[in-house]
């Protein structure tokens, strides 16, 4: 399937319309209160690794990973998807 | 530590020593160094103590390095965090995608730039165990003189660039640049039902956000020495009165 069809009004992440899965998917990890959850759970995750663990890796892996749990919805929503 | 074979018996003799001091590579090696460097001087007494120049020149300077490169390496991270996290706060960005910002949702994306800084300097604040010791002090000093330095090149460059940015962001450029986008991508930009004028101003408000991110940049730098460096001081100040009080 071409990628262009992706990026048509139908199928688009945040709309609230779905064609698939993963659509369903993607807007319960980036959007709203399940990005809220993961993103606040790994802050907290990664302060604990590094206080308790001193594991200054996976404070960074956590993160970065609160990071994208918490700005790529705001993202989607700037380019249109 | 060393091991030898001896001629005759065949029996092997172990001569422990000072450990051989390696090149801290990151800053994770250089704190354990300091670690390893502040058990062995906690075991030695007043007349019994290591001489300074056991810690050489050329050390000095690696651990110099490794903390303006840590400094450095967070540079990049503050250069794009930053601004996002401003944005935010100008309603510019939604964090969650979530169109109804809260109190929560701005403190949060504050929380979240500054988390970077905050947790190396918590995790430098452990150092303060091992603020003793003529060698354990040196090591600490040299990792903080690199850190500072790092931090001050960070702050310096991301001031410049950022004026760089928010002084090359005017009603011109915008223009040619959705001329651009829409002379070489307007296929996609038909499929996303791109608002070019919607897009105008939207780039004109994110100008707004890069002199308070230059700002929120330097906040970020005094958490990262600073959290650390009065842990560190307090320490030192307490081990000076100590004496004192005895």
């Amino acid at each position: 399937m071409h990628i262009l069809k992706y990026l048509d009004p139908t199928y688009w992440v945040g709309s609230g319309t779905y064609a698939h899965w993963w659509q369903y998917a993607f807007h319960t990890f980036l959007f709203g209160i399940g990005a809220k959850f993961m993103s606040i759970f790994l802050l907290i995750f990664g302060f604990w690794l590094l206080a308790r663990r001193e594991n200054i890796v996976g404070f960074i892996i956590s993160i970065l990973f609160s990071f994208i749990f918490a700005y790529t919805g705001g993202i989607l929503h700037i380019i249109g998807l | 530590m060393a091991q030898s074979q001896s001629g005759s018996g065949g029996g092997t003799t172990v001569v422990t020593g000072m450990p051989v001091q390696k090149k801290p590579l990151n800053l994770l090696d250089a704190v354990s160094e300091i670690q390893q460097m502040c058990a062995i001087e906690k075991r030695m007494t007043e007349t019994d103590y290591m001489d300074k120049n056991f810690f050489t020149t050329k050390q000095t300077v690696d651990y110099f390095t490794v903390g303006a490169r840590n400094a450095l390496l967070h540079f990049f991270f503050a250069l794009i965090a930053t601004p996002i996290a401003i944005a935010v706060l100008h309603n510019l960005i939604h964090l969650f995608g979530d169109k109804n910002m809260t109190v929560f949702d701005e403190i949060y994306a504050l929380i979240l730039t500054f988390s970077v800084s905050l947790g190396f300097g918590i995790f430098l604040a452990t150092l303060r165990e091992c603020y003793l010791g003529i060698i354990s002090k040196a090591m600490i000093r040299s990792l903080f003189s690199g850190l500072i330095f790092g931090e001050i090149i960070k702050v310096v460059f991301s001031g410049i660039i950022y004026a760089v940015i928010y002084l090359s962001i005017t009603p011109q450029t915008v223009a040619d640049l959705i001329k651009f986008l829409n002379a070489h991508f307007g296929t996609i930009m038909f499929r996303l039902h791109a608002n070019y004028v919607a897009m105008y101003y939207w780039i004109m408000k994110f100008r707004d956000v890069f002199p308070l991110a230059a700002v929120f940049v330097l906040l970020s730098a005094v958490f990262m020495v600073g959290i650390p460096g009065v842990v560190i001081f307090s320490v030192s100040l307490r081990q000076r009165r100590l004496p004192e009080e005895l």
